[in-house]
This record gives structure tokens, sequence and C-alpha cells, in this order.
């Protein structure tokens, strides 16, 4: 079955045609991973060539203004080839749209270019809280500095499994309705599935159905990020978190899937950073460090229960300290020409830059 | 050597511009090479030097030579050389310097001592007797000279070069191999050329070769003359050798004979898949150059054998040479490696299965002498040294508390291994092994690397290291675990670990482990600074002695991690270039049946995509590692995430044991019936 799989699904491809929600489904089930791999590489080279893209930006994550002092005054942070700011709001700086323009007012006073990244679950809080619209509320946003809707809360469509899992996350169709207003708006965004070290075939294939008509309708996403997500609910803490074979896979047959977006992002912070280099040979062609994984994968996320059950053979946690140093756009850089490709800095708005900067700090 | 004649002046030699350096030319000074080397010697543009061929081989590989004359089998081993037309050493016919001789017909043959110094005459005898139907027979390695002695009964023996020319006579049946190559092919027989870097030759330079070459064999009748006197031969017998029974001339006869023999050695999967490519001085002229010799017509390498060719061959069960290892790190792409290597580990461990370990190191002292600049473990022998006073020997209370922990764990083997110290004598060995033996004969002995056992070889004689090992077997030591290879390239090794055995004579301990029946693995460590060709030119001479004499189940590579106060510097890093090299491995060692992935060093992520790029060992679980922590790696897995790493990829995990078998728990219980418990007393070590 999975040869004629293949077969099929490499004629669709090298004639530049869609592979349908049942082949999708389909590919998350075959054990071949080599096989998937060179049939993700049809769509990725095609449109990338040999280019490897990445955003060359300092993820932070602010809960009061004052944070951004450090900043102001030339953060050792911004070194390594940093030549923006990706910054997410926390705490009482996300609760609502006043806080977020005052944010964006400080914004402008650091010595760097900083983008606002929001969630589409702050956006609908943000214009539930001021009583407008979601239009209205991006409208302010867009007029108060650089912003960007990342593709954070899509979570998987799957009503069941939000219910399980993402209960705290808007309803998917929420999560729809905000992004087709940015798109709407002018606003190019991000989109993202969870997976999870359980295969959901069915569940996977619908959500990038969903993601695909959306951009079908818009044309306003520009990437696409598959994100694996810890389960804090299992007694074996390697139970816990979705196998490198899982994150290549979903990577690779969300690249064949989604023909439309042009960027396929992994997160070194989800995957560890070694394989995010990998993936770009398995569909992704982005690294973006700008996708924080602190929500997700914060100590406290991370769990008692995993600690507890293993707490001699600390694997996970040995990544998420890996994480938490971050990667520097300078490192992305020679990694990217180690593993064969050619590296393309590109800034906040997905705007290729001059590797320069990012050299500089190589030498 | 041959005396200096003075500079023929009849014609003018081919002038080449001064470069910034001469070229570095190394050739065999035997009788059948002089007539190309002896005016080769003379001339100040190269930088000359004798040595033996396996040396000369060497030194093209690791890119220490930018000409050499080589046997052809180095040729193909090595790859993207170009050969120089015009001179070769071959013959059309009896040659009488490599023969297999015997005292019953080939029919009777059950085995053949070889004399692995020549690989070239090794190959070419695996082809005649392969088809005389005798293919399938053992054979031997033996010192040359040993060889005529212990010819008798079904035994047959390969003669080569002086021994053949003194012994073949007393044997009732001898076969002249180059006599046989002709009958079989109708071809003349090519047993070395000259042949260069990819880019040195040039026009002028290969006519300046020639030249040489011509003006050598004008000189053959005084090479004849020395050659006897110096040697002690009969005149006419050494002027028969080189008149009549050589062939000096690559004529299209003799390509084709080079062509066909590259082609039965590659589809006998005894040589990589070589292709022949003639460095083209001039376009030929109606397949006539300058010197009116044969040129056979050339397709410049590099769009001849793209990697997609080599990565085919590969897959179809072609070796692949140094060079083609080399083309794939740069330039293949790594899905694709990674295709053909699980493709290649699918045939040679079939069924899906991947392997495990339970298995834990156990580090008996961190005190040695080596110094290697890599190393965050170790602490110096030397009273002056920093961190002197944290150098230990583990007790036998301590010692007995880990075994018993791998013991509750189920554990099936022990690497017991440490710094070279030169305070712990043999007898301390012996007396740990047989301690371990008895107290936990369950648990296989898979301990101790090449410079330990070195560190207990004062001369380092083949002898000694022998003594040595068979005394460490005989106290219970079931494998030897091999690690120390590094890098096995001298270069490489005196830059990083100056004090640490030569490649050479870790290869030698090797070869003695080999020799006694013992299995080892075989490591690579990259990362610190070595060029791509050092890498690859490491596996050539692990599979080279896996050829000879087998001593390795499985081969494991990681790259160096810089850690705090390590003093070089790290490269190399990427998990994607572990996946390459590990990928690579799989490919070129067809001689190696086991890639063990290194998650310990690369993490679960990367360990587990190793499994598809050739590996079909996960390695052990972890209970205590010390070495590769001491850079700052802080992975562990145990047993449960072990299987679900593995079988989550689309795998079969099972246990084994340190054979490679699987596990057999009835057996386990009852090796662990047999348990002897000794006495210790306290701070005993």
């Amino acid at each position: 079955m999975s040869s004629k799989l293949i077969s099929r699904v490499r004629s669709l491809l090298e004639r530049e045609e869609r592979i349908g929600v049942d082949d999708c489904c389909e590919l998350f089930q075959v054990k071949d991973l080599a096989a998937v791999a060179a049939l993700a590489r049809i769509p990725r080279e095609r449109r990338h060539g040999r280019n490897a893209h990445y955003r060359a930006l300092l993820p932070i994550r602010v809960a009061t203004l004052d944070e951004l002092q450090l900043l102001r005054a030339g953060d050792q942070r911004l070194q390594g080839g940093v030549t923006g700011v990706a910054v997410r709001p926390v705490g009482p700086l996300a609760a609502g749209l006043d806080p977020l323009l005052s944010l964006q007012s400080a914004l402008r006073l650091l010595p760097v270019p900083a983008t606002l990244f929001l969630s589409a679950g702050i956006v609908a809080h943000a214009a539930d809280g001021a009583g407008v619209s979601i239009q209205e509320t991006l409208q302010a946003l867009m007029n108060g500095g650089d912003l960007f809707i990342n593709g954070d809360g899509a979570e998987l469509s799957d009503p069941t499994f939000r219910a399980a899992h993402s209960a705290g996350a808007i309803p998917f169709q929420q999560w729809i309705a905000v992004h087709r207003a940015a798109h709407i708006a002018g606003l190019k965004t991000g989109a993202s599935m969870l997976y999870t070290v359980k295969d959901r075939p069915a569940e996977y294939a619908a959500h990038l159905q969903a993601i695909r008509e959306l951009q079908d309708e818009t044309h306003g996403f520009v990437q696409f990020v598959p994100m694996g997500i810890q389960n804090n609910n299992v007694a074996e803490w390697y139970l816990a978190a979705p196998t490198a074979a899982q994150s290549l896979r979903v990577a690779a047959i969300a690249r064949m899937f989604l023909d439309t977006i042009p960027h396929l992002a992994v997160a070194p912070s989800l995957i560890t950073s070694e394989e995010a280099f990998v993936a770009l040979s398995y569909g992704a062609n982005m690294i973006d460090p700008t996708i924080a994984v602190d929500d997700l994968l914060s100590d406290e996320a991370f769990g008692d229960a995993a600690a507890a059950a293993q707490p001699s053979l600390p694997v996970f946690a040995a990544s998420t300290a890996q994480q938490r140093g971050g990667i520097l756009p300078a490192l992305i850089h020679s990694r990217i020409v180690e593993s064969r490709w050619i590296p393309i800095p590109m800034d906040a708005a997905f705007r290729e830059i001059s590797p320069a900067t990012i050299l500089a700090e190589q030498q | 050597m041959i005396s200096a004649m003075p500079q023929n002046g009849d014609y003018p030699m081919p002038t080449i511009a001064p470069s910034r350096k001469k070229l570095r030319v190394v050739a065999a000074d035997f009788l059948n090479s002089l007539p190309l080397t002896v005016e080769m010697a003379e001339d100040e543009l190269f930088n000359f030097e004798y040595v033996i061929p396996s040396e000369g081989a060497r030194r093209m590989a690791e890119h220490e030579a930018d000409i050499a004359l080589l046997p052809v089998a180095a040729v193909a081993e090595i790859g993207g050389l170009e050969i120089v037309p015009g001179p070769c050493i071959g013959a059309n016919g009896r040659v009488e310097s490599v023969v297999i001789v015997s005292q019953v017909p080939l029919d009777s043959v059950q085995r053949l001592f070889i004399d692995n110094a020549s690989r070239t005459s090794v190959v070419l005898a695996k082809i005649f007797m392969d088809s005389v139907g005798k293919g399938d027979i053992p054979f031997i390695r033996m010192p040359g000279p040993e060889i005529p002695a212990n010819v008798r009964g079904g035994d047959a023996g390969l003669l080569i070069a002086d021994v053949a020319f003194r012994e073949s006579k007393q044997f009732k049946y001898r076969h002249d191999l180059a006599d046989a190559w002709k009958r079989l092919t109708g071809e003349p027989f090519v047993f070395a050329v000259w042949a260069a870097q990819p880019g040195v030759l040039t026009p002028e330079l290969v006519e300046r070769i020639n030249r040489r070459f011509w003006d050598g064999i004008a000189r053959k009748h005084q090479i004849i003359e020395e050659w006897a006197a110096q040697q002690n031969m009969p005149l006419a017998q050494v002027a028969d050798y080189l008149d009549e029974r050589i062939q000096f001339n690559l004529n299209k006869s003799a390509w084709y004979g080079m062509q066909e023999f590259f082609r039965l050695a590659s589809n006998m999967r005894l040589l990589p898949d070589a292709r022949v490519e003639f460095a083209t001085p001039h376009a030929p002229q109606n397949g006539i150059n300058t010197f009116g010799k044969f040129v056979p017509e050339v397709v410049p390498y590099n769009r001849s054998y793209g990697v997609d060719r080599i990565l085919a061959r590969a897959d179809a069960g072609r070796r692949i040479s140094l060079h083609d290892a080399e083309r794939l790190y740069l330039e293949a792409e790594l899905t694709d490696i990674g295709e053909v290597a699980n493709n290649i580990r699918q045939k040679m461990n079939p069924g899906g299965g991947v392997s495990y370990i339970i298995a834990r190191n156990i580090n008996y002292t961190n005190v040695c002498n080596v110094d290697c600049g890599f190393c965050g473990f170790y602490r110096s022998d030397d009273p002056k040294r920093k961190g002197h006073h944290e150098g230990y020997v583990l007790t036998r209370q301590q010692l007995r508390e880990k075994m018993d922990e791998l013991a509750d764990g189920d554990g099936v083997q022990a690497l017991v291994q440490g710094g070279v110290n030169p305070n712990l004598p043999l007898e301390y060995y012996t007396s740990l092994l047989r301690w371990m033996k008895s107290e936990w004969p369950q648990i296989q002995q898979n301990s101790f690397s090449a410079d330990e056992v070195l560190g207990l070889c004062p001369n380092k004689t083949p002898q000694e290291i022998t003594s040595v090992l068979q005394a460490l077997r005989d106290a219970g030591l079931d494998t030897f675990a091999g690690a120390g290879a590094e890098i096995l390239v001298d270069r490489v090794r005196k830059r990083v670990s100056y004090k640490k055995s030569r490649s050479a004579v870790w290869l030698e301990v090797m070869r003695q482990v080999g020799i006694m029946g013992m299995k080892a693995s075989v490591t690579m460590l990259y990362g610190m600074g070595e060029t791509t060709r050092d890498k690859f030119a490491h596996m050539a001479k692990i599979r080279q002695l896996q050829d000879e004499v087998s001593p390795f189940m499985v081969f494991i590579t990681w790259p160096y991690q810089k850690g705090p106060g390590q003093k070089i510097k790290s490269f190399d890093q990427a998990g994607a270039t572990y996946l390459r090299v590990q990928g690579i491995a799989r490919i070129f060692f067809d001689n190696i049946q086991h890639i063990m992935c290194s998650w310990v060093t690369q993490g679960p992520d990367i360990g587990q995509t190793a499994l598809y790029y050739g590996a079909d060992d996960f390695g052990s679980v972890m209970f205590e590692e010390n070495v590769v922590s001491a850079s700052g790696t802080t992975y562990k897995m145990n047993a449960n995430s072990m299987e679900h790493c593995i079988s989550q990829a689309g795998f079969i995990p099972f246990r084994r044991k340190g054979d490679f078998s699987q596990w057999d728990p009835a057996e386990h219980e009852m090796l662990k019936s047999n348990r002897v418990i000794a006495e210790l007393t306290p701070g005993m070590i």
C-alpha cells in the first residue's frame, strides 16, 4: 500500500498538483521516513532550491515595561548577529489593547527594530476587553508599530482534542477568524499545528486542510510551524513528547500538503536545535528561533510527573537547558552552512536582510 | 639504490615554471620499478623519496604526496587520482614474481596463505582462485617469507617478489598469476602506475615524467647489473625479469587489462568501483599522443561520476573508494545518503531489528599519562600538574557496588576503561578481570583501549602486544573495546594527542586482536579540525585492516565536544554532519556488520534519526558515563525509553549481548548461578 501511495503522491507533486486529505492521512502512517523525505524535497526545492531561511531575531517575553530597560541599555543578548527583537507580551502586558499599545510605544525607543508578536488568542481577548471588533483591534495595533500574528493557539482543530488538551485556547473557528481578519487587513501571519507523541493522522489531516482552505481564500499565511507538545499526564517521561521521527514526518507532510504557504519553519526550541537543521532535509526551509517555547515547555509545564518518574534520567531537562540558552543567528547561520544549505537571514516581516551583520559576528 | 648518471643531454627536457614547492613524489625501490623511478629520483623538480608501497598509498590517501608510483589496488581504494599515460609496471604473460605454489593440484587445495604486503597481488589471487572454482577457500594471512615453509598438504601459498624468485621452484605446482590473467582475459596485467592528485598534472609534467621514464629504460642494463650485485642474484635472472617479463608500456591492451581487473575486482566486492582517469597532456590525435602512445578517451571525473552514481553503485553492493566517500560528504544530499545507508543496513542486518544492550561504563582510573588535548576526564600522574590530586583508582569495594548495580539491572556487559595509568601493572588487570568474571559470570567484559594495552608494552612489539592481549583474554576479557582510534592520521594525532599511539601502532594492536580471533569495536572521534580527507583516510585504514584480519564487530562515531578546560577547538558539531558521517560510514564499511548510533553524545533525537542513517544498534542504557559527560554532555536513557525511540522510528527493539546476539534471560540466570563471591580487604584495588 505504501509504495503505491508514495508513487501516487510523487506523481502529483511532480505535476505540481495537490495531494488530498486522504493521501495526507495515509502519509502519516508511512514508516519509511526516507521515502516521505524524498517526496517533501520536491515542493521544498521547487520553492526554495538550496536556500534555508532564518529569522535573525532575539525572542523575548515581556511582562512589564521595566523589563525593556536592559535592552535599551544595549543588552548583551543583542550580540551574535541579532538584527531585531521579537517581543511576546505575557501577563499584564498581554491583557488588553491598552497595555499592548503602551508596549508598542516603548518598543519604538529600543536601539534595534522590535516587532510585537501576538497570538490570535491575545488579539481576540484584547478586542473583547476593549469592546471593539477584531478588525479595529488589529488596525490599532498595526498603527502602533510592527506587528506579527504568529501561529500560536491553532493547536489542533479537532474539538475533542481541544477540549482535552487546549481548554484555555480560543475556539479554532475564532482562531481562523482572527487570521482571516488580519489577512484582509493586509497582515501576513503564521499558522501552526500541534502534534503529540500519540500519532493522530486524521486529526492532523483535518487541521492542515482547514489551514489550506483559509490560505486559498486569503493567501495571508507566510509561515507554517509544526509544534510538538509535551504531555504532562503520563507517568513515563519519555512518552511525554513526540520523537524526532515524528517531528520530521510532520514537517515533511506539512510541506507537501500546504503547497501555497511559502515557509515551512521549525523551531529549534521545540525539537532540539540540531534536529531543526536536520529538518531542512525533510521539507522545512526555515529555522525560526522566534517561536517561543516557554509557554509550552517551561520547567513548570515539563511537570512534576515527568521529573518524579525518572529523576535520574534528565533527557528533556538537558534539552530544555539548551533551549533556555537560546540559539543566536550567527550559530544558526554557521549550522545551516555546515548542513550544506545556503543561509538567508530574514527580518520579522520575512524580508531578506544582508548576512553581513551575522557574518561579522561569526568572525 | 642505483647510482646516479650524468644528465642526458640528447634532447631538451620540458621546462616547467618553477613552483613555490617541489612536488612530493614517492615510489617503491623494487627492481621492476627502477626504470620508472631512477631518473625521477635525480630530477630537481621533485622531492623524491623511496618508500614501501603501503606507505606510498598512505601518503597519497592523506595528501602527503603529490605523485606516487602506486599499485593499482591502491589507485582504486583511494579513487579520484589521475594516471600518467605512458609508463607502467605490467606483464604480458608470465612474470615469475607473483606465483601461487602448492604440492597438490589446485583442485585439492584447501587453504591459501597470503602475504598482505601486496594488496594488488592478493586481489589478483582471489580473482584467479575464483576463476578455477576455489574462491570460497580460506585465505590465511602470513608474513611472506614464512609462507614457503608452511605450504604442504592441501595448503597453497601466494609468493611475491624475492620470495617467489627464490622459493617457487621447489614446489610441484606453480601458477604464475600474470600468465593466468593473460589466459583469463587475453590482456596484460598492470601492477602499478604513476598516479597524481587531481590538478597536479600539467601537459609539461606528464611529458617530463615520460622523458624520465625513457631515460630510465635506457639505463636498464646498469640497473640489472647493480641490482644483481647488490641482491646477490644471478645476472641472467634479473635481466630476464626486466627484459622479458615486465611490460613497461601502458599501451591500449594494458589499459584494457587494467580496466578488466578493476571490473572483476569490483564485481567480486574486492575493490571499490574504480574508474581509471588519465591525465591528457594534449588532445590526442587519432588516439596517439606526442610519444606515439595510446591515450584512451577521457571524460573528466566530475562530469562522468556524479554522487548519484556513487550512491547507486553503493546501493547495488559495490565498494566505494576513499575519494567517493569524500565526495558524498561534500556533495550528496543528506537524505540520499540516509536512504542508501538504510538499504545497506537492511541487507547487512535484515529484519528491521535494532539492538541495544544493558551495560555500563566503569572508569576504574582517571589517572593518565597520555595528555590528550580533547579529553576532559583524565588527571595527570605528574604531581606538578593541575588536578593531580583528583586522580583516583577505584577500590574493589567501589567496583563491586558498580557491578552489583549493573547485575541488579540485568546488565550483560561491563566496559571497563580508564586512563593509561603507569602505576598499574598487567597483574592488576588480569586480577581484576578474573575477579569480575568469577563474581559476575553473566556479565561480559568488553574492555580496555589500545593505549591501555600499549601502556603495558614497553617495546610495543607485535609479540609483546599479543602477549598482553593473551593474558587479558585468559583472565576473562571477552571482547576488546578498542577505543582511542580518534582519527588514524598521524598529522592529526600529533596535534590533538601528541603522546598517544601513532596510527600504525594502534592498528597493530587491532591487527593482533584480529589474528587472535578476538572481536572489538572501532570508533572515530571527528571534529577536531581534521580535514574531510582525514576522516575517510581513517575509515579506509579500518576497512583495510578488517579485510585482513576482521577484528571489528561494530563501528561508532561521534564529534568531539569541547568542554571546560579542554585545549582543542571543536568543529563539525551539527547533528546533520553526524548523520552524514554515520551514513557514509555504513556505505563505506561493507565489511563491518554493525553500526552503533551515539545518542550519548547526540541526544535521543539525533540518536533516533541515526537509525535511518545505517545504525542497527542503539548502544547501551547509561548507568554511568564519565568521559563524554566531562565535556558537559548529560544525556541519559533507560531501556524503556530506548525501546520507545526505536519502535517509534518503525524498527523492532531487542536486547542483545556483547557479541550482538539476542539476550537470553534463561541463559543469563544460569550463568548468574555460577557466582563466586570473593572476600575483599578495605582499600583493596
